[in-house]
């Protein structure tokens, strides 16, 4: 690979882990509330789910920025 | 009605003071973590003070007020382009970065392009109603992570173009009391506002909408006009420019990302007025740039916040 290439690969790794990092918190936590509000009658599962899925997902990008240095 | 704007005040107040204890606290805890100042800047920093805008959105989405929310982050955005830029561009021209005119600016027409596109779903899709889904605000916080990629490698090309603070490390007890000092007060600060923002909506015979593009708008953009206006006295406005696109591209990709997971935002077709604005405005800024080469010129200040006041003056009009 040429340099030119090398870098751009770095680029496209860094955006994979980074949206990763933070989409993936949001959807797992925000899926398993929307499971428990589907098949219970608690009402804002979803809600509750995406709220922590986001605070953690905040915390892993922060962290996965801090590699980026 | 007085007593009300008095709790919206408040409301602000509180909102901008949290935040800044947040960051305060939260950056001190981060440093101990060894996290570089760079990154805190770009992170911790960048959401701490976007935290009053998350908060009054999150709050009015979660108690059924869509158009406050939205009309929040639209009249934040207007009020950044036309209201922060031209008042500083008025006190002293502006010298704007190529990388500026070329990628901030035209990712900022693109947030606002894309959100026209989703709120629109009667138009676009033949939907029933207009909705800002989860699956447009996740959408959106991918935009997100490509725009945070971007900055990243902007910021390691050319470390100078980021002024990074000192930060100050605190002891354990006052980082905690910072920390859920600043989150408590942001939301009762949120709580005040939202709550009298609708009460006053409802007493006066408007929209929360136009609460949202009018007081809220103002009252969460205030501390960065006050940055700029004397950023421009101490003729060191050039980083204004930046500051505040990044800015309009935050709240779209960020804040309306979060807050339309959390809880999807109906939207009202009267809004794309607003919408239509905040693109038209973004689109004046990439223009108005080419009129004298990497300059906001003193002339386009003025028209700008002519435009803002004029505005102002539509929203209040239509109610």
């Amino acid at each position: 690979m040429t340099k030119k290439e090398t870098e751009k690969s770095k680029t496209y790794q860094q955006f994979s882990n980074i949206t990763s990092a933070l989409m993936g918190p949001i959807m797992m936590f925000g899926g398993i509330g929307y499971g428990i509000s589907y098949y219970t009658s608690f009402n804002f599962g979803t809600e509750i789910g995406v709220i922590i899925g986001s605070i953690l997902g905040m915390v892993l990008l922060i962290k996965e920025a801090s590699k980026l240095q | 009605m007085i007593s009300h704007i008095l709790w919206i005040v408040l409301g602000l107040f509180l909102l901008i003071f949290s935040a800044d204890f947040l960051v305060k606290g939260a950056s001190s805890v981060a440093k101990k973590f060894k996290i570089s100042p760079l990154v805190i800047g770009l992170t911790i920093v960048a959401f701490g003070t976007s935290m009053p805008e998350l908060i009054v959105n999150l709050l009015a989405a979660t108690k059924g007020q869509p158009g406050l929310a939205l009309g929040n982050i639209i009249g934040s955005n207007i009020a950044n382009i036309l209201l922060i830029l031209g008042v500083s561009a008025a006190i002293r021209p502006i010298i704007v970065k190529k990388s500026t005119i070329w990628r901030e600016i035209p990712f900022a027409l693109l947030a606002s392009g894309i959100l026209l596109v989703i709120c629109n779903d009667m138009f676009f899709d033949g939907m029933s109603d207009n909705l800002l889904s989860r699956t447009d605000a996740l959408s959106l916080l991918v935009l997100f992570c490509i725009f945070l990629v971007y900055v990243v490698s902007l910021i390691k090309s050319d470390p100078s173009s980021v002024e990074s603070e000192e930060i100050t490390v605190y002891s354990g007890w006052l980082d905690f009391i910072f920390c859920v000092g600043g989150m408590t007060g942001l939301y009762l600060g949120g709580e005040f506002l939202v709550n009298h923002a609708s009460i006053l909506a409802r007493n006066a015979g408007v929209s929360e909408a136009m609460i949202g593009l009018t007081i809220v708008a103002f009252g969460t953009s205030l501390p960065e006009l006050i940055t700029s206006i004397t950023a421009a006295m101490k003729k060191q406005n050039d980083i204004a420019v930046g500051n505040v696109i990044g800015s309009n591209i935050f709240n779209v990709f960020w804040i309306l990302g979060i807050t339309g997971s959390i809880s999807p935002l109906a939207f009202q077709s009267t809004q794309n007025i607003d919408l239509l604005v905040a693109f038209g405005a973004t689109a004046l800024l990439f223009f108005g740039v080419f009129l004298k080469p990497h300059t906001i010129t003193r002339a386009y200040g003025i028209i700008g916040v002519l435009l803002y006041l004029s505005y102002m003056g539509f929203v209040v009009y239509r109610g």
